[in-house]
């Protein structure tokens, strides 16, 4: 039986719905060492700021439960070393690249979006990354400023425009809404949950820069319903993350309504793992005689 | 670079050689064997997700098909790969990092705190292999198996330091490397060392201050060991940013970073 795993982001066509989370694969360049990564439905970069940005002090990663805490603080070398040094090593790759941006104003995600226009398949807005001080996530908890990034961002490219947002918020729905009616093509949810955690003898927080962000299969089921709240609420495709481990949570996040999923920090412990749920996901397909995907994208609903 | 894959692995031994540290040896199927002294590799516990990450191990010794490393109870995760039995599986994911790269010309001074052994271990047994000399100042609190094991190993080329004088000097590694340069009988050392935060720090600046080369393999706390999350970042010294323990190390010249 052919199974078809294909999709689409706008007119942006996926030959499958598995991504990669931005921040958990770099530019794609290394884990295509150890695996072909154009079989992927794309992957997202680490985000990309203007400027240069040398992150946060160590500790910058601490473990949780079923988890982790980070904090990276967006370390990147800035936009004009990703286009002049990155860009033409991964234009090669045989699959959509995404690319993350980051800005600590309003005008900084027009200049990226602008820059990045026409270089690469899409732009997904990140206004939800906790760990930094200017910018990131409070733009995306907030409704007037999540307006205001998105709609300078959608007149400065052409490109599919995704915005990931932030699950820390009262009602992630609203700010979902907000994105779509300022013309993003589709949302990504969700970015870390705000955590942190504390070194009792030292009486201070394990991580250099105080506060993480918590991913790992400790949030999937918190993730999942805030993809399930969100998908009924909206027209365009949403994008489902957070502690997507195996085939089955992906499955998970599909029949709550997502039309394609990131895999993130399951690559740390896993640098196959985006491979294998997509093999997985394939796999089930047939097994439960389901020809397109399609047909279980938001299946789940209360009775 | 050897290429970087995930081998599903089975314990073939776990010996207790030391309270709380044991050393383990697997047998990873298809590994040609090949990797460099300072290299390490990613290990995964279990299939649960509790620990979530996986834990990094420098290479104690390995060839065709086999891996030893030397782990020390310090917490939840180590106690689990410590509790392997023989047939017991791991995933093991590796060679990673770049090692040590051995300056020919110059005599090799390794200086070793404690579990910082265990890449020197390796580096010895490469030096020993090919005939090259080379001495190691061996610091630890106080006189254990491991080493007992050393100068087995080793014999008279270990100089032992230990913190209450139950063998050899009563010294740190680093307060008695300086004498014991000096009473070398070659012009030229070069220094690798691995071990405690404090140790290496003196032992950089000493190397520094008379000018000796000095290489260091640093421990960070990591969640890929591949490159991609950047958690494991250190320092650069005198200039911007920083570099990732784990890809761009765990081996560091040390006038490179800033620890």
């Amino acid at each position: 039986m052919k199974i078809d795993l294909s999709t689409k982001i706008g007119k942006l066509k996926f030959k499958n719905p598995v991504l990669t989370a931005s921040g958990t694969f770099g530019y794609g360049l290394l884990i295509n060492e150890i695996f072909d990564i154009s079989r992927l439905g794309g992957i997202i970069t680490k985000s990309i700021t203007i400027r240069s940005r040398p992150g946060n002090p160590a500790p910058r990663i601490v473990e949780a439960a079923c988890g982790m805490l980070n904090s990276i603080g967006l370390e990147n070398k800035g936009i004009e070393n990703f286009l002049d040094e990155v860009l033409p090593k991964i234009k090669s790759f045989n699959t959509n690249v995404i690319a993350s941006i980051a800005g600590e104003t309003v005008d900084e995600y027009g200049r990226l979006a602008e820059k990045l226009d026409r270089n690469v398949s899409a732009i997904e807005v990140n206004i939800s990354c906790p760990n930094v001080k200017k910018g990131g996530m409070s733009f995306g908890q907030d409704l007037s400023s999540t307006k205001k990034v998105v709609k300078k961002v959608r007149r400065k490219t052409s490109l599919p425009v995704i915005v990931k947002l932030t699950p820390n918020i009262t009602r992630i729905e609203d700010i979902a809404k907000a994105s779509e009616e300022s013309g993003a093509d589709a949302v990504s949810i969700v970015n870390t949950y705000e955590g942190f955690s504390i070194d009792i003898y030292r009486r201070n927080s394990k991580l250099g820069g105080f506060s993480g962000g918590l991913s790992g299969p400790a949030i999937k089921p918190l993730a999942l319903f805030a993809v399930w709240k969100v998908a009924k609420n909206i027209d365009v495709p949403v994008i489902g993350c957070g502690g997507i481990m195996n085939f089955s949570d992906a499955i998970e996040f599909f029949m709550a309504g997502a039309s394609l999923i990131e895999v993130g920090s399951a690559t740390f412990s896993d640098p196959n793992a985006s491979l294998r749920i997509l093999k997985g996901v394939k796999h089930f397909l047939e097994e439960e005689n389901i020809k397109s995907i399609k047909e279980i994208v938001g299946i789940v609903d209360e009775n | 670079m050897n290429k970087i894959r995930d081998y599903y692995s089975t314990v073939v031994n776990n010996t207790l050689i030391d309270n709380n540290i044991y050393l383990i040896e697997m047998f990873l199927p298809e590994f040609d064997g090949k990797a460099e002294p300072g290299q390490f590799m990613m290990i995964k516990i279990d299939e649960t997700y509790d620990p979530f990450l996986r834990r990094p191990y420098s290479i104690l010794e390995c060839k065709k098909e086999r891996l030893k490393i030397l782990v020390k109870i310090v917490g939840k995760g180590s106690e689990m790969i410590a509790q392997k039995k023989k047939k017991d599986r791991l995933y093991v994911l590796g060679p990673l990092g770049v090692g040590f790269s051995v300056d020919k010309n110059s005599h090799s001074v390794l200086v070793a705190g404690g579990m910082g052994i265990a890449p020197l271990w390796f580096l010895a047994r490469g030096l020993m292999k090919g005939k090259k000399k080379f001495s190691i100042v061996y610091g630890e609190r106080t006189a254990s198996l491991l080493g007992k094991e050393m100068d087995k190993t080793f014999g008279e080329r270990v100089f032992f330091v230990t913190d209450d004088g139950s063998r050899g000097l009563k010294s740190t590694a680093s307060d008695a490397l300086p004498s014991f340069l000096d009473n070398l009988p070659y012009r030229e050392s070069t220094i690798y060392a691995c071990g405690p935060h404090g140790m290496l720090k003196e032992v950089i600046n000493f190397g520094m201050g008379r000018n000796i080369p000095v290489y260091v393999s640093l421990e960070e706390r990591m969640a890929c060991g591949i490159g991609v999350c950047l958690g494991c970042s250190v320092k650069r010294k005198g200039k911007y940013g920083f570099l990732t323990v784990c890809r761009d190390g765990p081996v560091f010249k040390g006038d490179e970073v800033e620890i």
